[in-house]
């Protein structure tokens, strides 16, 4: 089961799959090459019993911004009918989508990449994002504020129950 | 100088609080169980001026056009079904996408083709709808406001669960910790935050055990005045949810367990015996009978291709889905905690079932009434789902079953769960550290919260 597509950024380095529930432990191969039919990568994979996502890791592959790549699993165990199904009410056989664009392909995939980030950049990022389809009083700065006073009150609770629990003296 | 007992009411409310603006921060709008059924319902209400009564044909045909507008612009189908897919977010801007378009989409509210209602008792909607009216015009705003109110009933539901504890347990920092092991857990934490009745269901058993705890340990004869104050939790818990009706079978048990304290009285005697009998019957005739009824060929032709064996396996596994589901599976598709945390939490668990054996063993002629009556809540709510599980073996013989993979059903009982988890617990490491113990447990639940938010949830929507 293979599947052709292009990644956004550099430092290409995991790609999810998602495929039905499977009642077995699914195990097998992948292999990645690019579009001359070079071999970039391989590797073994395993996917437990009653999940549905196949991941699968390798060394990040620096220059893979716009680059076009074939992927293709080959399970090594007898649950061969389960990969490559789709879990959704919408049929989308031959219309996989990756990052909203229509693409070629049976595998519903995710592509992940080696990003460095400042721990800022990151806490950045995350909170636009979840800032937004929020309402006004949901967004950042608000976000910051709700989600520092719950680091703040949870190590706060932790060393109350210290005191607490740890301290027989009876308090004034 | 607030005293101890005020400090640790004031924690929680603001733990509670806090927790729930982040819960309800980090999941999109409407990707919780039936977010947008329950939005839908409270919209139909106040747009329509009527209750909605019928099922409609399809989802579609159920909704506003506004409403199905914002959800295909939030992608909610996408997001929902295939748990690689995120919103299309936008890289410059704290503006999602199309968040202008929905803003924007003042299309008629009242524009329903059809109706939505799903049988829901209303007054959870009911609840919701000072939020609705408040932002009305902005239906994000509409949707996450239904969420703080949520939030503010989960505060009054661990209020009544923490005076419950305290009141169960002599030591007051078993009952601190016991509330903060629920207040954490990652399933209750994620439903406490999101548009649903399950909210206010769970407040009405909180406080129904709050006062069964409360009248048990008097040890004196039922009053009038306590059982209204227990049919009154009943009521709430049936005008909440359908999962409210077992309200009545554990209000039942409760009557029989009194019955000691009224020997005097042979006329409260009798009645208790009586109406007792009747609770538990109907309760466990209509999950037995009714779920069954006519489905005595469907069992005879199960057993003439399956073991006994197979039916056992088949509803053990139905049980294993519950426990995964009530700790960290969040129904379609993905899962708040990983396999090793569950592995580890049934480790916890089956060590504390070991701990509590033992002490009913050993307090067999002491009769601790509070512990046994909490007991008996937990078998009875998990062998009512026995009876659906009988009834879907035979029927379909599947593995995954929709029923099981809502764990959030059994938080009606989250109460008396953690409190035999602890007493099991504290009962098999001897209660010497029994305060290291509730701390390293405390420590471990704040720790699987995290694990939670942080490598699940904010790398499934955000990263």
């Amino acid at each position: 089961m293979g599947q052709i597509f292009r990644a956004n950024l550099d430092n290409l380095n995991k790609i999810e799959f998602l495929t039905g529930y499977s009642d077995e432990k699914i195990e097998g191969l992948f292999f990645m090459e690019n579009t001359q039919g070079e071999s970039l990568r391989d590797g073994a994979f395993e996917m437990r019993k009653n999940k549905n996502i196949i991941e699968i890791t390798f060394e990040p592959i620096e220059k893979s911004r716009d680059q076009l790549f074939y992927v293709y699993l080959q399970p090594t165990s007898d649950a061969l009918g389960t990969i490559g199904l789709l879990e959704s009410g919408e049929s989308t056989e031959g219309n996989l989508r990756i990052n909203h664009n229509d693409a070629d392909g049976d595998l519903a995939i995710r592509l992940g990449y080696q990003v460095d980030v400042t721990p800022a950049k990151f806490i950045s990022t995350i909170g636009q994002r979840m800032s937004q389809y929020k309402p006004a009083w949901m967004k950042t700065p608000y976000l910051y504020i709700i989600w520092g006073l719950f680091f703040v009150s949870v190590i706060k609770l932790m060393v109350m129950m210290i005191e607490e629990f740890f301290n027989d003296q009876p308090r004034r | 100088m607030l005293s101890k007992c005020d400090r640790w009411i004031w924690v929680i409310v603001l733990i509670t609080l806090i927790k729930g603006l982040v819960w309800a921060s980090v999941f999109p709008l409407f990707q919780a169980p039936d977010e947008e059924a329950h939005f839908a319902y409270v919209q139909y209400w106040v747009e329509n001026k009527e209750m909605p009564w019928l099922l409609p044909r399809d989802r579609e045909n159920g909704l506003s056009k506004q409403f199905n507008k914002t959800l295909n612009y939030l992608e909610f189908n996408e997001v929902k079904f295939n748990p690689l897919y995120q919103q299309d977010f936008k890289s410059d801007s704290i503006m999602g996408t199309n968040e202008k378009e929905i803003i924007q989409n003042q299309l008629d509210p009242k524009s329903n083709r059809g109706y939505q209602g799903y049988s829901y008792p209303p007054l959870p909607h009911l609840l919701n709808m000072p939020a609705y009216l408040l932002f009305r015009g902005d239906v994000l705003a509409q949707a996450m406001a239904m969420r703080l109110t949520s939030v503010f009933l989960s505060i009054i539901t661990m209020l009544l669960i923490y005076s419950g504890l305290r009141r169960l347990f002599d030591d007051q920092k078993m009952a601190v910790g016991t509330t903060v092991l629920i207040m954490f857990q990652p399933m209750f934490s994620y439903l406490s935050s999101m548009i649903n009745n399950d909210g206010l269901m769970n407040l009405a058993y909180a406080g129904f055990f709050m006062s069964a705890i409360k009248i048990i340990k008097k040890k004196t004869a039922l009053t009038w005045r306590e059982g209204v104050e227990l049919f009154l939790w009943v009521v709430l818990g049936i005008a909440s949810k359908t999962q409210g009706y077992a309200l009545l079978a554990l209000l039942g048990i409760f009557i029989l367990m009194k019955i000691g304290t009224t020997r005097k009285n042979k006329n409260k005697k009798y009645f208790s015996i009586i109406l007792g009998g009747i609770l538990i019957t109907l309760m466990g005739g209509k999950f037995l009978i009714g779920e069954n009824q006519g489905q005595f060929d469907l069992y005879k032709s199960y057993f003439e291709s399956h073991s006994l064996w197979n039916m056992g396996k088949n509803i053990g596994f139905y049980y294993q889905t519950i426990f995964e589901s009530f700790w960290g599976n969040f129904g379609w598709l993905d899962t708040l905690l990983p396999d090793s945390a569950l592995k580890v939490i049934a480790l916890i668990i089956v060590v504390s079932m070991g701990g509590l054996v033992y002490y009913f063993w050993e307090n067999k002629n002491k009769s601790d009434k509070a512990m046994i009556f909490l007991a008996f809540s937990g078998l009875l709510v998990g062998s009512l789902y026995l009876f659906y599980f009988l009834n879907e073996v035979v029927s379909t013989d599947v593995l995954i079953n929709g029923r099981a993979t809502q764990g959030r059903y059994y938080f009606i009982i989250i109460f008396p769960l953690f409190a035999l988890w602890i007493k099991g617990l504290e009962v098999f490491f001897k209660a010497k550290k029994k305060h290291w113990l509730m701390f390293a447990l405390c420590v471990l639940m704040v720790w699987l919260h995290w694990i939670a938010l942080f490598e699940v949830i904010i790398p499934r929507y955000y990263v």
